[in-house]
């Protein structure tokens, strides 16, 4: 059974079966099969399969990377060359193997090594899949919210952050502005910001903006977006909240009366324009302080300004280092891949000749022959074959 | 400058075109002189290739990675790299009749395309971006040469015992194989940090490391195909067809992630078009 789990033939099942609903999921992504049970079972599954499996072969592993001289076979498709033990051990030596040699049954046997790294690598990068795995169901756990306000005001912490972090917090909005650069195209939107724990100050002229969230705690905040509010103050309506200015939104209607207001920004200038069912609608570029009439008798409008929201998103981030500690073990077992792979050559001798007789032991049949094209070149070979 | 692109490209194209037309004649006339002549050929496209990639990288100041156009430049530049390595090694130029069709149409799509250069959005100026855009560069060239040596082994192993058949003028079985097993095996680790610092970079670009959007999970779907390819070759069977057929896979699934997900499905990766 564990034999089983641990197979490399469930692997090749499993990663299968999550390649075909992966396809699946991206073409009906409406069945949102990434958050299904089914989903979550089969990675689950790949999570032991791989565990055990790496389990599974580490002792092996730990072996062959201390094998010694004297486990070198004696059966095997050994190659004669002309060299002599000593001539041959320093080649080696030059061409950075590591070189083990013992002499038994007068015999010398030499076992030559290069490459550790690269026999290493698809363990390392098993064990990062895994970290990786862990990191991701521990950040299942995470939860994110958005605070959204305008230069100068406080904001509490969003609902879903407050479970996590209790009443206490809260944000200033100290500005917030968009960075061009040399050419006049946007390079950045930025937003500094204080935090306030049960009203003392906890992080000063805090900033952050896009690919360079603020680290606070076990939380990051984004530069989310920004948006807009023209405030417009209404006056001598019945039907308008008296005394008081109402942000709206760039180029959204809002009803007062019989009126419908809308604020457009043209390029920097604000349009102000009052339309009613009856008459051709009205308007003109204004400043604030600029007033139009509207359509009940001694009612106007006052265009006050336009103000800026910036919107932060706050995350928690539990697991993600985890998960960054698995992606940087993934990216050194690649580099490991690329730079080094594994071979032996195993050498036996009998002293007195000026002979050897050796034998090159790799995965990829294009290290072998590499291998003993170079052995060609430095040292002719003997014609029989053993 | 910016004019020069094109002409460049054009040129560029013609070269591609024309290893493919010496390669094909050479392999139905079964003359190895005129498979040397293709070769030349190919290095001129590569040469005036890269002309286009400097050209590009001083038009815009930095590494030429940041839109479609950019990167499928890249991809084709990569893709003519692998091949004249894997041919040297190999001695593969044969395969270059299967490899010339893939850098064709790559570069018809690319001469098709807005070559005027554009601001970058903010969040894609970031030096993550520029890791794991040359990481996928050169796994997909990698990829790419792999397929065309995969599609000349599935077809010479249609009629290897056919021996008057032209497909005899390929290399062995054996050595396509290997060439595909080995640029398969330089591919995988670049596209396993090719989505690592995808992933790094949407943490800190979008406030998440993995969202499964379409061209995230495609990017995945391509490094199971390809694990997939690297496991079966240690079970019995598995190497030499049904291994082609897997590069053949993978292939479609790089093809699909770099395309079909920009044209055909929705998501956050829309900076191809
Ligand atoms: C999708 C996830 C996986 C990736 C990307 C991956 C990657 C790799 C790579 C790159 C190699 C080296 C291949 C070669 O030398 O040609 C390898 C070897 C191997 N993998 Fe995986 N692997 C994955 C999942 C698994 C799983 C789930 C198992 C569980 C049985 C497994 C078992 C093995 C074994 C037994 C080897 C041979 C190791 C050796 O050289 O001694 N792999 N893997």
């Amino acid at each position: 059974m564990l034999k089983f789990i641990s197979s490399l033939k469930l692997a090749v099942f499993l990663i299968a079966a999550i390649a075909v609903i992966s396809i699946l999921a991206t073409l009906f992504p409406a069945a949102d099969a990434f958050h299904s049970w089914t989903f979550r079972l089969l990675v689950a599954a790949f999570f032991i399969n791989l565990a055990t499996c790496t389990v599974k072969l580490l002792p092996g592993l730990w072996k062959q990377l201390h094998r010694s001289a004297g486990q070198v076979p004696e059966q095997g498709a050994y190659t004669g060359y002309e060299a002599d033990e000593a001539e041959l051990t320093v080649w080696l030596k030059e061409q950075h193997y590591k070189v083990s040699r013992v002499e038994e049954n007068g015999q010398i046997k030499i076992l030559a090594s290069k490459g550790k790294l690269g026999l290493c690598a698809p363990h390392v990068l098993h064990i990062s899949l895994l970290i990786i795995l862990i990191g991701a169901m521990m950040s299942m756990a995470n939860t994110s919210g958005f605070v959204m306000g305008q230069v100068g005001q406080t904001r509490s912490f969003p609902e879903e952050l407050r479970a996590h972090y209790g009443d206490t917090y809260s944000i200033e909005i100290l500005d917030f502005r968009t960075v061009y650069d040399e050419k006049q195209s946007v390079d950045n939107w930025v937003t500094t910001f204080n935090i306030y724990k049960d009203g003392i100050m906890v992080a000063e002229g805090a900033e952050t903006k896009v690919n360079e969230p603020y680290a606070y705690h076990d939380m990051l905040i984004y530069q989310n977006s920004y948006d807009y509010r023209h405030l417009v103050e209404v006056a001598g309506c019945a039907d308008a909240d008296s005394n008081s200015a109402y942000g709206i939104p760039d180029n959204m209607p809002l009803g007062i009366g019989a009126d419908t207001i809308v604020v457009a920004d043209l390029n920097g200038e604000m349009y102000l324009q009052v339309s009613d069912h009856i008459n051709p609608a009205r308007g003109q570029f204004v400043q604030p302080g600029d007033t139009l009439s509207l359509t009940e008798q001694g009612a106007s409008v006052t265009y006050l300004g336009t103000v800026v929201y910036s919107v932060l998103e706050l995350k928690t981030r539990f697991g993600t280092p985890v998960v960054f500690a698995g992606f940087l073990l993934a990216v050194v077992a690649s580099m490991m891949f690329l730079c080094s792979r594994y071979r032996e050559l195993w050498v036996i001798h009998v002293p007195g000749q000026h002979s050897c007789r050796v034998h090159c032991y790799s995965k990829s049949a294009v290290v072998v022959e590499e291998v003993e094209e170079s052995l060609r070149e430095t040292w002719n070979i003997k014609t029989e074959e053993q | 400058m910016e004019q020069l692109q094109l002409p460049l490209l054009w040129f560029m194209l013609a070269a591609y075109l024309g290893a493919f037309m010496f390669y094909a004649f050479s392999f139905w006339s079964r003359n190895a002189a005129i498979r040397n002549l293709a070769l030349k050929f190919v290095y001129v496209g590569l040469v005036l290739n890269t002309v286009v990639v400097v050209l590009r990288s001083v038009l815009i100041g930095g590494l030429p990675l940041n839109n479609g156009f950019e990167f499928g430049l890249c991809f084709v530049f990569a893709a003519a790299v692998a091949f004249v390595i894997i041919e040297k090694k190999f001695n593969l130029s044969a395969v270059g009749l299967f490899v010339m069709p893939v850098l064709v149409v790559l570069s018809i799509w690319l001469v098709s395309l807005d070559l005027t250069v554009q601001p970058v959005m903010p969040a894609l100026r970031s030096y993550w971006l520029a890791v794991h855009v040359s990481a996928a560069v050169i796994s997909y060239g990698s990829f790419a040469v792999s397929f065309a040596v995969s599609i000349a082994y599935l077809i010479k192993d249609k009629k290897q015992h056919d021996n008057t058949s032209r497909v005899q003028e390929l290399p062995a079985l054996k050595v396509l194989d290997e060439a595909s097993y080995k640029l398969i095996f330089i591919g995988v680790p670049f596209l396993t940090i090719m989505i690592v610092t995808g992933a790094v970079w949407a943490e800190y670009a979008w406030g998440s490391f993995w969202s499964w959007d379409p061209k995230e999970t495609w990017a995945l779907i391509t490094w199971l195909v390809y694990a997939l390819y690297l496991h079966t070759r240690f079970m019995k069977g598995f190497k030499g067809k049904r291994a082609a057929w897997l590069s053949v896979l993978g292939f479609a699934a790089v093809i699909f992630t770099f395309f079909g997900v920009s044209y055909l499905l929705p998501g956050m990766h829309s900076y191809l078009v």
